[in-house]
């Protein structure tokens, strides 16, 4: 999985808008290949909570098939701040998800990394049923997670630091207030 | 100078947690000392930024106003709490829970110190523990809606959903008229199957407000479940011709504000319509 800097970027943006809250999102992918190109963010609050969670992914799908993309994976933030354990709710949402596309996986940010040059990505694979940290993930040439541009980390710390994360829209905005362009986040890239 | 104080004054009377801003406009007015010009409010603004910058990261101002309110009012639970708050913020969570326990000694009624010590334990990793906490609180406090929904969220977090949807009935007969709690309750309810219930409470959403977008979607997803579903005998459910009505009425309504000029990214526009659609 190679990951694009949007990719990378708005996920963090979403755990940096909402700091005090769990967030949640998915990464979308060529339907082709596996580069990463873009992550759509979902909620920030009522994470545990199925409807909209429903009506957000058949949302995402259809402009999947509109735009010749596929759902690839899963991110979520805890609020807490050394928790980086894949939730109950984000296992069962990742599942989902691998069962109609199984090379997907799930990322956990790890929320110490965020402001700094280290990728904040924390990869869980399926394996034998159960979802399992992948720590080493992106260092090693062999795990298979890589970012298109090694400077994302540092690019995207910069960013977020001048406080872009303001301008980056979920689809619980959406719902608040439909101007919010939750699909695609054109004001942060 | 007065515009910073009315936006710290909304932001204490409407609770929202907008540390950043508290901090932003809150800080001069501290470290100029014009703070004190707001006579007795100035107190309130020293406890207000004083939870910001904790909240934030900002120590040493949290700091410089714990103190100002410790000279003020000495020994006060009030400021004990902060003190407290001060502690869980550094990570002291066993310290900040023995301040609790003791305000809580001096005054088993202290609301402050009692929640404080329920979220404590919830940020010790002890859920369970936070929700007896907090069911012992509710069992005195029983009108306090704030309390109810925090313990709806403590439940959330544990995916119990038949005891959050129990809290929410709670809230609702203290808080009959926000919309927001008819919604929250309908999405538990529909996280829980109770679909039929879930629409009764989605459709009390947009009766108490308007082409409320997140309650249509739900009345959508309700009504057409429930006409995909085989026809019930059942005497006191929803009809068929109803349930056809209902999803008639939230279709209009949402193809009307998406497809208003402007209204959405096209993106947005694009996604929504198909998925009106394919309902």
């Amino acid at each position: 999985m190679k990951f694009s800097h949007k990719a990378y970027l708005k996920p963090l943006a979403h755990a940096t808008k909402y700091p005090t809250g769990p967030v949640n999102g998915v990464f979308l992918a060529e339907t082709n290949s596996t580069n990463v190109v873009d992550a759509v963010p979902f909620f920030h609050f009522w994470g545990t909570l199925t409807p909209m969670l429903e009506v957000a992914m058949t949302q995402v799908d259809l402009h999947c098939k509109t735009n010749g993309l596929r759902i690839i994976g899963y991110y979520e933030a805890s609020e807490r701040l050394e928790d980086e354990a894949l939730s109950l709710v984000g296992q069962k949402i990742a599942s989902q998800i691998h069962l109609v596309n199984p090379e997907a996986f799930a990322v956990v940010i790890k929320n110490r990394k965020i402001n700094s040059d280290d990728v904040a990505f924390l990869p869980y694979q399926l394996k034998e049923g159960q979802w399992r940290a992948s720590k080493e993930a992106f260092s090693d040439k062999n795990a298979g997670f890589s970012l298109e541009n090694s400077s994302s980390p540092t690019v995207a710390a910069k960013a977020l630091r001048s406080g872009m994360s303001e301008k980056l829209a979920d689809f619980d905005n959406h719902l608040e207030n439909i101007k919010e362009d939750w699909l695609t986040n054109k004001a942060i890239v | 100078m007065v515009n910073a104080a009315k936006v710290l004054q909304d932001l204490r009377a409407s609770a929202e947690r907008k540390p950043d801003v508290v901090v932003r406009l809150g800080k001069p007015l501290i470290e100029s000392g014009a703070v004190l010009k707001l006579d007795a409010d100035a107190w309130l603004v020293y406890e207000q930024v004083a939870i910001a910058a904790l909240d934030i990261g900002d120590d040493t101002l949290a700091q410089k106003c714990i103190q100002a309110l410790e000279t003020k009012f000495p020994g006060s639970p009030r400021v004990r709490r902060l003190q407290g708050m001060q502690l869980e913020a550094v990570g002291k969570l066993a310290e900040a829970g023995l301040i609790y326990k003791a305000i809580l000694e001096e005054d088993e009624t202290n609301v402050l110190a009692a929640k404080r010590q329920v979220m404590l334990l919830r940020a010790m990793g002890l859920p369970s523990e936070a929700i007896s906490a907090l069911v012992k609180y509710l069992d005195i406090n029983y009108t306090d809606f704030e309390g109810w929904l925090q313990l709806a969220d403590l439940y959330l977090e544990e995916l119990m959903y038949a005891q959050a949807a129990f809290c929410m009935e709670e809230v609702l007969m203290l808080q009959p008229q926000n919309h927001i709690f008819h919604l929250k309750y309908a999405e538990i309810l529909y996280t829980q199957d109770n679909i039929q219930l879930a629409l009764k409470q989605f459709c009390r959403v947009v009766e108490l407000c308007r082409d409320h977008v997140r309650g249509l979607y739900g009345i959508k997803m309700c009504a057409s479940r429930l006409l995909k579903a085989a026809p019930s005998k059942d005497a006191t459910v929803t009809s068929q011709e109803d349930l056809e009505a209902m999803d008639l009425l939230a279709t209009e309504r949402l193809i009307a504000l998406y497809g208003a000029p402007g209204a959405a990214a096209e993106s947005s526009k694009v996604a929504a319509t198909k998925w009106i659609e394919t309902q």
